[in-house]
């Protein structure tokens, strides 16, 4: 083949044309560029109203953003609510709306024999407990519900509380969007978008990609400090202090939200190991905060006895997906659902409860 | 330095840029292997004195073979040579094998051996074969030796064949440095093809089989059955992508380059023989193998058994040269039994649709079977393996999508292999459908590249 005029149209033609095919099948194959705009009521850059999300990377999922940016939210009147807060497990883009935890726990509580009940999901990609508790008030204010529960995936979301720990995380400030992912957004470009992302983040990091031509030897990477972080954290008097600074922290807000704060513990396990991995250096400090917090009357729910039950009765694991890696990741589905019977179970006897004294009072 | 690193296409692509303008053969040489030294220390530069060291070893023991007439001593400079080269392979690679074997045998009589932290050497198992071949062909006659020493040097240390080859002869190399010929235009565009099919292999189906391969065979006893079969599927597909994406990315490398080097792959999985497979797979080992042990040893000339006895030894070995490790030593002797056993079996030879289909499946099963001592890293996790294949008890059912795309593109390539548009596998440059093809692939390699960073699994060998 000759190099010219007409073999370059032949590869410019074709290279375009190929890559005209990629961007208009990238709607269904690639994440959505997630627009985040300023919500004036809570105070903070929030998922773009009736906007709909799609997630590809680890399940499967289609959200329609409701009012301030809650994902798969749509406002109820009549009924009694529940705010959940978490971080992206509780967000829950990666699973379709139905199989969220909050349309669960409506859907559940959607029977002749239990009150009916709206739940909103304030779960934010990065959110820790410093977040939830700067937000509860507006939060409180703006919907008045009936019950706050913290979903709680790592205990790292609640060590965070504890000054010395808080201080050296980085608080997590979601910014708006910039006007180019919004340009990126108008124009459907998810592919150009992904690519760019891929090709200039370090998968690693997540920061800038950095080209590396140095000589070797090369040491591995630091691995995650969290899971050491916590077997730390769990030992002797350093756990029990961190754990009596979590549990006065939560404590403190309760006060301000007597009866109507819960905390719901759902933790990565059990995970495919030899043998089956149900326990997480966490356990011990969270069984250090759940022992105080109930001595301070405030409900703690502990999921991971249902979570290992699932996979004893159904070989099914509350988190991972078929595009990810079993049991590991975000919840799905199955995890959401024991996430929101549990929800369901605490909160209508409370509501039956307090429904009936209201019903008394009115005669 | 990793083919599927960034940093890789960049060290290339300037590499090519400046050898097309350097106008002198001698400043050419010296610039590749100045860039193959780098390659190499990029990884580890403690170890480039040990690859100089065996160069400069066989380089001088090949000048003195042809200036000796007297066979005595080219005898003892040949056991030199080789006592160097296994030497240095046997330390590095398996002296921890052989002493933790040894001390598990005699541990129950008391007595104790001390293993030691050794680092392997990225490449030794390769280079080392290529300096043994050269000094062998020297000692045998059927070599010039090499009389510059920068020509030599090159040869071992030559950047898209250093870590994990194709195993290149001497004889197949050294004349292209004395022609050291520019890339001509269509050598340098196949070249760019084979690149671009190399990493297909390695990013878009090995890596993402891996995504499969990796949980499933570290605990094969918590997924279903039929996840467990599809994963020793995806195992054998992940190893074909990721060695023949390998060879495939340094053999484009070179010919950017001008330099030709052989052909490791010939769509193994469709051979109908187990002696066929090897034909097909690694070849530049496998007629390693054959031509400096298998034939040395008496090849098939002495009779059944010995014949048998000499397929056993080299495959045996063949399955050592692999890793220090029994699982590659049993998957070298399951090789060698079915060579056995196979012998004298020629279904290539028949035309029948059905002879073909039946060997085709026999050997492909059996080579999987293979695989299955080849992947797990203990005779306790193969067990737990061929468990739950055979007696399988309830787990989870996993279809990852990405890793069953892959699997199919595997087979769709297979399929158009033994097609009438077989042709269209090397990229014709003036056919419709090439960058349409071209594109494609780029967009999907940084679209669907898994995230992080898999090294070749040959890299361990």
């Amino acid at each position: 083949m000759q190099w010219n005029v007409a073999a370059g149209w032949h590869w410019g033609l074709g290279i375009l044309g190929s890559w005209a095919v990629v961007w208009l099948a990238g709607p269904w194959v690639l994440d959505s560029i997630l627009l985040r705009v300023p919500d004036l009521a809570l105070g903070i850059a929030t998922l773009q109203p009736d906007n709909v999300v799609r997630w590809r990377s680890e399940g499967w999922g289609k959200t329609s953003i409701g009012p301030h940016g809650l994902p798969g939210w749509q406002p109820r009147q009549t009924a009694q609510r529940v705010i959940l807060w978490g971080d992206s497990q509780v967000e829950g883009l990666c699973v379709d709306d139905p199989h969220k935890i909050s349309n669960q726990v409506i859907a559940i509580a959607d029977h002749p024999s239990l009150q009916p009940l709206d739940c909103l999901s304030l779960g934010r990609s990065g959110a820790d407990a410093r977040e939830w508790r700067a937000l509860m008030e507006a939060a409180d204010a703006l919907w008045q519900p009936a019950l706050h529960v913290w979903v709680v995936t790592e205990l790292s979301d609640l060590t965070v509380l504890a000054p010395a720990i808080g201080d050296q995380v980085q608080q997590r400030h979601v910014e708006p969007s910039p006007d180019w992912i919004k340009l990126a957004a108008l124009l459907r470009a998810e592919a150009m978008f992904t690519a760019a992302k891929r090709v200039l983040r370090d998968p690693d990091s997540g920061g800038l990609r950095r080209l590396d031509f140095c000589l070797g030897p090369r040491t591995p990477r630091q691995q995650g400090e969290s899971a050491g972080q916590a077997d730390a954290w769990s030992g002797g008097e350093r756990g029990a202090e961190l754990a009596e600074t979590i549990v006065a922290a939560i404590s403190e807000l309760a006060t301000r939200f007597p009866k109507r704060l819960m905390i719901v513990y759902a933790p990565g396990t059990p995970t495919l190991a030899r043998p089956l991995a149900t326990s997480h250096p966490d356990d011990a400090l969270f069984d250090q905060v759940h022992h105080k917090l109930q001595t301070a009357g405030i409900e703690v729910v502990d999921l991971r006895s249902e979570f290992i039950e699932l996979w004893q009765t159904q070989r099914r694991l509350p988190r991972g997906f078929h595009n990810g890696l079993p049991g590991s990741g975000h919840l799905n589905a199955d995890g959401n659902r024991i996430i929101a019977q549990a929800i369901v179970s605490i909160v209508q006897p409370r509501l039956s409860h307090a429904s009936a004294v209201v019903e008394t009072a009115s005669r | 330095m990793n083919f599927a690193q960034v940093e890789y296409i960049l060290f290339l692509a300037m590499i090519v840029a400046i050898t097309l303008r350097l106008p002198w053969p001698t400043a050419r040489k010296v610039l590749l292997l100045v860039a193959s030294y780098y390659f190499y220390a990029y990884w580890d530069v403690r170890f480039l004195g040990l690859l100089i060291l065996s160069t400069l070893w066989d380089y001088v023991i090949g000048r003195l073979l042809s200036s000796i007439d007297l066979k005595p001593i080219r005898r003892v400079l040949l056991g030199a040579s080789l006592l160097g080269n296994l030497g240095v392979l046997g330390f590095f690679k398996y002296y921890n094998f052989f002493i933790d074997s040894a001390q598990s045998l005699l541990g129950s009589w008391g007595l104790q051996g001390g293993s030691l932290e050794i680092i392997l050497p990225i490449g030794i198992s390769f280079y080392t074969f290529q300096t043994l071949s050269y000094t062998i062909d020297v000692y045998r006659g059927t070599l010039a030796p090499c009389r510059r020493l920068l020509d030599f040097s090159l040869y071992v240390a030559f950047f898209p064949q250093l870590v994990a080859g194709p195993i290149v002869r001497a004889s197949e190399f050294l004349p292209q440095l004395d022609r050291m010929l520019r890339p001509r235009p269509m050598q340098f565009y196949s070249g760019l093809a084979q690149l671009l099919r190399g990493f297909v292999k390695k990013v878009l189906i090995a890596d993402h089989l891996a995504t499969l391969v990796d949980p499933v065979f570290a605990t094969p006893e918590h997924f279903a059955w039929s996840t467990v079969v599809l994963a020793v599927l995806a195992y054998a597909g992940q190893i074909y992508g990721d060695f023949s994406g390998y060879s495939d990315i340094a053999i484009g490398s070179a010919r950017l380059l001008g330099f030709e080097l052989p052909e490791n792959f010939q769509h193994p999985y469709l051979a109908r023989s187990p002696a066929e497979f090897w034909h097909r797979w690694h070849i530049t080992l496998s007629s390693w193998l054959r031509d400096y042990l298998y034939i040395p040893l008496g090849g098939s000339r002495a009779g059944r058994w010995r014949t048998y006895q000499n397929l056993m030894i080299t495959m045996t070995l063949g399955g050592l040269w692999h890793g220090a490790s029994w699982n590659f030593v049993f998957w070298g002797i399951w090789h060698g039994l079915l060579l056995c056993l196979t012998r004298g079996w020629k279904p290539e030879a028949s035309d029948r649709r059905s002879v073909r289909l039946l060997s085709t499946s026999f050997t492909f099963v059996a080579v999987l079977i293979g695989w299955t001592l080849f992947r797990t890293a203990s005779i306790g996790e193969l067990l737990v393996l061929w468990n739950q294949l055979l007696a399988p008890v309830d787990g989870l059912l996993w279809l990852p999508p990405l890793p069953l795309i892959a699997l199919g593109l595997l087979i769709v390539e297979h399929a158009i292999w033994l097609s009438p548009w077989r042709p269209a596998l090397s990229l014709p440059p003036d056919r419709w459908y090439t960058p349409w093809a071209v594109g494609l692939a780029i967009a999907a390699l940084v679209l669907f590249a898994p995230t992080g960073f898999r090294p070749f699994v040959y890299f361990q060998f």
